[in-house]
């Protein structure tokens, strides 16, 4: 790139910082001459970043792609005063929406190779941030995002192979980062952040490794009205089924996922050809504290790429073999049907529960109960989002990794069977009136 | 609470700093010299340092290696001499091998654009394994190493005193590029973005492309007599042969060779088969080609199979 070229592209970005600024800015200001009583009701303000990252690749090969990138984003969000109950036991999280842009070619170390296989990235994704302290002064805040990205470059076997953290344009953008967050005035606060973003696809379509990212950043916060004071945790609402009402619950969760994967561009195939992966899965879990539950999940995966994988082989007559080598070096052919390709996963569940939305975090085990091999290994861990649309059934959109490699991202619905139980010690007291012991 | 941030700080810097192989800068750039102590005949280059593989002359005697980094980075900069096992038919050998490592971590603390050269003076080589994200650069041909008696060497046409040469990479995404002189090449791609370049001569060449290989292999450049190509990667594979292309190509990939008549027109013309035989030695496109186990016509291919593609130089 010519000094020129450089200098034109620091100019641009520097500009697209200003105009980021001035346009959130002018926000406030046409907002505060007009009257707009949800401003004022839900504490809603508006940020802009300026970030500083460098890639880190957990793939080696990728690692020829190390540079340091200038990123901007701009959010909007809602400082929550304590509607819900559950936003006075976190602190009064900020939730809203982030635009995202790193243009990954401009990067300081002028490797033209990092601009022409990763492109640039444009995204946008909800978040929630929550205080680690509650002080309204000084914040140092927890923040996680997770929504779509669009990549401009991803791979192609013929002209960008040596790019293959990314395998298609649209991918899901995760944001991981702490913050700090110092007040200057009443309606200004100052932000400065360390955290991770991560772009992948779910493994829809392969090859896909993902692509990650550590940046710092510096940014302005700023009210568009007046913030309003937080609410005490005694003016709650009526707490819901989903919600912890105080008593003892045990849920049995019954839910299944669909997932879809296209792997023509690692292992041949119709690139119009997206495999099916059925995951229905049973959790039983316990309620400990207000916001979290735990406990354990068995669950039946079957991914009908599988069969694609190396080792896998039809005949003639379109059977399915398999080819197993063991670590002595014999090697032995049999058949498999497709059902044989299921696998049992265990695993052990923890759920955070905010009003309807729920997060479940699993670490599990594949057990091995067939002759046919786990190609991604025996560990795997797996998050998951659900939305409670009624008292007993949910929606849910999980991914599926291993070590940080996704498998597959499935969604789908579930029901769940909520089982009220008493401690041996307090079944003499639950029939007692509130305040009677 | 108000200390969170400091300790949290702290802790990271602690955690920077508990490791010595984490220079914070890259220093001076010298050069240093290292003597391998020990023959080798396996060269395996990992991480990333642009190697240069050089034989060796009266000024620089086998074993010596010269490294050009900067002074903070030569004390994880690994020449070690390990020892390997090699099949050869029915027999084992143990051969030493020279291994060759970048040990310094948290590169994205010091400037990514730094020089970090490095030249091997061998005597004679059988095996080069790449694992690198640099390049792997030759000024000269590549002496291979007397492995094998089961071939006499009289009848062999080439100028070459080496006999079989085996190329391994095993990931990375640098470039390889290697000349090379003799009987028998072996080139496996198991896994990375490689791109590798094979200049030279060779009586009989073998590639490999592993399901995760995705680079280029580029033999183009390569003159063989016969080239046995076994490919699940998903670039492009480029051969230039005498007498036999046999392919086998299990993925999306390509196997492209070089081809000079590509009508029926220009046989024709081309009357007498002793006449296309003559020709055909002096343009070098191979007699037969076998893919996926069927025989190719290649007066008539017309480059309606995917995956086989004919070219002209």
């Amino acid at each position: 790139m010519t000094n020129f070229a450089v200098l034109f592209e620091m100019k641009c970005s520097k500009t697209h910082s200003v105009l980021l600024l001035l346009t959130l800015l002018l926000c406030g200001v046409v907002a505060r001459g007009q009257d707009y009583p949800w401003l004022s009701h839900n504490n809603i303000m508006v940020e802009a970043r300026v970030h500083a990252g460098v890639f880190w690749h957990h793939h080696f090969e990728m690692q020829k792609f190390s540079a340091r990138y200038p990123a901007i984003e701009a959010s909007i969000y809602q400082n929550t005063y304590g509607k819900n109950e559950w936003e006075s036991a976190y602190n009064y999280p900020y939730i809203g929406v982030t635009f995202y842009h790193a243009n990954f070619g401009f990067n300081f170390e002028q490797n033209p190779a990092v601009g022409d296989a990763l492109g640039s990235v444009y995204a946008l994704y909800p978040f929630i941030n929550y205080p680690l302290n509650p002080s309204e002064q000084c914040q140092l805040t927890f923040k996680l995002g997770v929504g779509l990205g669009y990549l401009t470059k991803h791979f192609d076997n013929l002209d960008n192979y040596q790019n293959f953290s990314i395998g298609s344009h649209l991918n899901a953008a995760a944001n991981l980062s702490f913050e700090y967050r110092q007040r200057i005035t009443r309606r200004f606060t100052t932000v400065a952040s360390f955290g991770l973003t991560h772009f992948s696809n779910g493994s829809t379509k392969l090859p896909n490794y993902g692509l990650n990212t550590f940046s710092g950043a510096i940014g302005l916060a700023y009210y568009l009205r007046e913030p309003r004071l937080n609410l005490t945790p005694a003016s709650r609402p009526e707490n819901y089924p989903f919600e912890f009402d105080r008593k003892k619950w045990l849920s049995l969760d019954v839910d299944y996922g669909i997932g879809f994967k296209n792997v023509s561009q690692t292992l041949g195939g119709d690139s119009t050809q997206y495999y099916r992966v059925h995951d229905l899965s049973t959790y039983l879990l316990a309620q400990f504290t207000p916001y979290s539950r735990a406990g354990v999940g068995l669950s039946l995966v079957l991914d009908l790429s599988d069969q694609t994988l190396p080792g896998y082989s039809r005949d003639n007559d379109n059977n399915l073999y398999v080819t197993v080598i063991d670590p002595e070096g014999h090697q032995e052919t049999f058949p498999v049907e497709i059902y044989q390709l299921t696998r049992l996963n265990f695993n052990l569940c923890y759920a955070m529960t905010m009003e309807r939305l729920s997060y479940y975090f699993e670490f599990g085990w594949h057990l091995k109960y067939n002759k046919v091999p786990l190609p991604k290994g025996n560990i795997y861990q797996k998050v998951t989002a659900r939305y409670q649309l009624s008292d007993n059934i949910y929606a849910h959109l999980g991914l599926m990794t291993h070590f940080g490699r996704a498998d597959y991202l499935c969604f789908g619905l579930g029901y769940r069977f909520n089982q009220k139980y008493y401690l041996n010690h307090e079944k003499g007291t639950r029939h007692l009136p509130p305040g009677v012991h | 609470m108000k200390k969170a941030p400091v300790i949290f700080l702290l802790a990271c810097i602690s955690v920077l700093c508990s490791c010595s192989k984490n220079p914070f800068s890259n220093g001076e750039v010298y050069q240093y010299e290292r003597k391998a102590g020990q023959p080798f005949q396996i060269v395996e280059i990992n991480d990333n340092l642009n190697v240069s593989l050089k034989h060796c002359d009266p000024n620089h005697p086998a074993g010596t290696i010269i490294i050009k980094i900067g002074e903070n980075l030569i004390d994880n900069i690994g020449t070690e001499i390990e020892e390997r096992l090699i099949e050869n038919n029915e027999d084992t050998l143990t051969l030493n091998a020279l291994v060759i490592t970048n040990n310094n971590a948290f590169s994205y603390l010091r400037p990514y654009d730094y020089t970090r050269e490095m030249t091997v003076y061998y005597d004679s080589l059988l095996k080069i394994t790449f694992n690198s994200n640099a390049e792997l650069m030759q000024t000269d041909t590549l002496h291979g190493y007397l492995l094998s008696t089961h071939f006499v060497q009289d009848t062999i046409e080439w100028d070459s005193l080496a006999s079989n040469l085996l190329l391994e990479v095993e990931g990375g995404s640098g470039n390889f590029n290697v000349s090379v002189n003799c009987y028998k090449l072996t080139t496996k791609c198991i896994h990375g973005t490689s791109d590798i370049n094979i200049n030279g001569k060779t009586t009989l060449a073998y590639t490999f492309a592993d399901y995760d290989s995705h680079g280029v292999i580029n033999s183009k450049r390569l003159d063989s007599h016969i080239h046995y190509i076994n490919t699940n990667g998903t670039n492009v594979i480029n051969a230039k042969t005498y007498h036999l292309l046999d392919v086998k190509n299990g993925n999306i990939g390509e196997v492209h060779y070089l081809q000079y008549w590509t009508t029926e027109e220009e046989h024709v013309w081309n009357d007498t088969l002793l006449q296309i035989d003559t020709i055909i030695k002096q343009v070098l496109c191979p007699k037969v080609i076998r893919y996926n186990s069927e025989y190719i016509d290649i007066w008539t291919y017309n480059n309606d199979i995917p995956g086989l593609v004919k070219e002209r130089e």
